[in-house]
């Protein structure tokens, strides 16, 4: 398999992870933020939200997933850190475009779709899922 | 006026506790003469599934198994030229077709802090 295909693969499962385990942080936070409802229900607000979420999801991870892959190849160290430290970066940077999911997200206000943007249960949430990813990452696609 | 109080409650961050905002909405009512209608999904404040009316001016619904959303949709025409508050874009678009004016979750909790 290339490690592109793989690396792709890696980010899908790692991103599906993310999704099963987002109830773990939601109850030990409290805070009903949940990125699966955050897409699936900006597409959606049938039945299917939740599987459209996680499709939605998976697909993010898979591209990011080579992008990783061609990253690590250049900086030539421990896969395990960038794959940490990039999905980190990301989360800091695209931090503040919740203002706009806050601002006209469809289901704002719905279980799982809660102001983002000055809530920092939602910000630790978030922290966590991404270094989360990138641990799921970093160990599937090395 | 039509309230999906769990939507207003989660536009806020912490969100508003439920006897918080029956105590806001109703001090509201009182000031601007309207009557209003607190939807909950599950319970409402005390338990309530079903509807009761603690004062002239509240009506508290607890929808029980059914989601505010699906009541909201169905009670709304029995409420002729009430408004609806709410941020849910699905939900104005089922219902928005019999309230007279829809107002957003993020829009009522101002207006209730004034």
């Amino acid at each position: 398999m290339s490690g592109r295909l793989r690396a792709g693969g890696a980010g899908a499962a790692a991103a599906t992870a993310w999704g099963l385990l987002e109830p773990v942080d939601q109850r030990l936070l409290r805070c009903d933020y949940s990125d699966i409802a955050v897409l699936g229900k900006a597409v959606t607000r049938g039945l299917h939200w939740r599987l459209s979420g996680f499709v939605l999801h998976a697909a993010n991870g898979a591209i990011f997933g080579p992008a990783f892959d061609e990253i690590r190849r250049r900086l030539r160290t421990d896969p395990r850190r960038p794959a940490v430290t990039l999905p980190l970066a990301q989360h800091l940077t695209l931090y503040p475009l919740c203002y706009f999911i806050d601002r006209y997200h469809p289901a704002r206000g719905e279980l799982g779709v809660p102001p983002l943007l000055r809530n920092p249960r939602a910000f630790a949430q978030a922290t966590w899922r991404h270094a989360l990813f990138g641990t799921v990452l970093g160990r599937l696609a090395s | 006026m039509l309230i999906d109080a769990r939507n207003v409650q989660r536009s806020k961050w912490p969100n508003l506790r439920d006897e918080e905002l029956v105590e806001r909405a109703h001090a509201w009512a009182e000031r601007n003469g309207k009557r209003i209608v607190l939807v909950f999904d599950g319970k409402a404040p005390g338990g309530v599934v079903g509807t009761t009316e603690p004062d002239e001016q509240t009506m508290l619904v607890g929808t029980g198994r059914e989601s505010a959303d699906d009541w909201l949709i169905r009670e709304a025409p029995r409420y002729p030229g009430a408004w609806l508050v709410t941020s849910d874009r699905a939900l104005r678009a089922a219902a928005s077709g019999q309230a007279e004016r829809v107002i957003g979750g993020g829009g009522f909790l101002r207006e209730l802090e004034r």
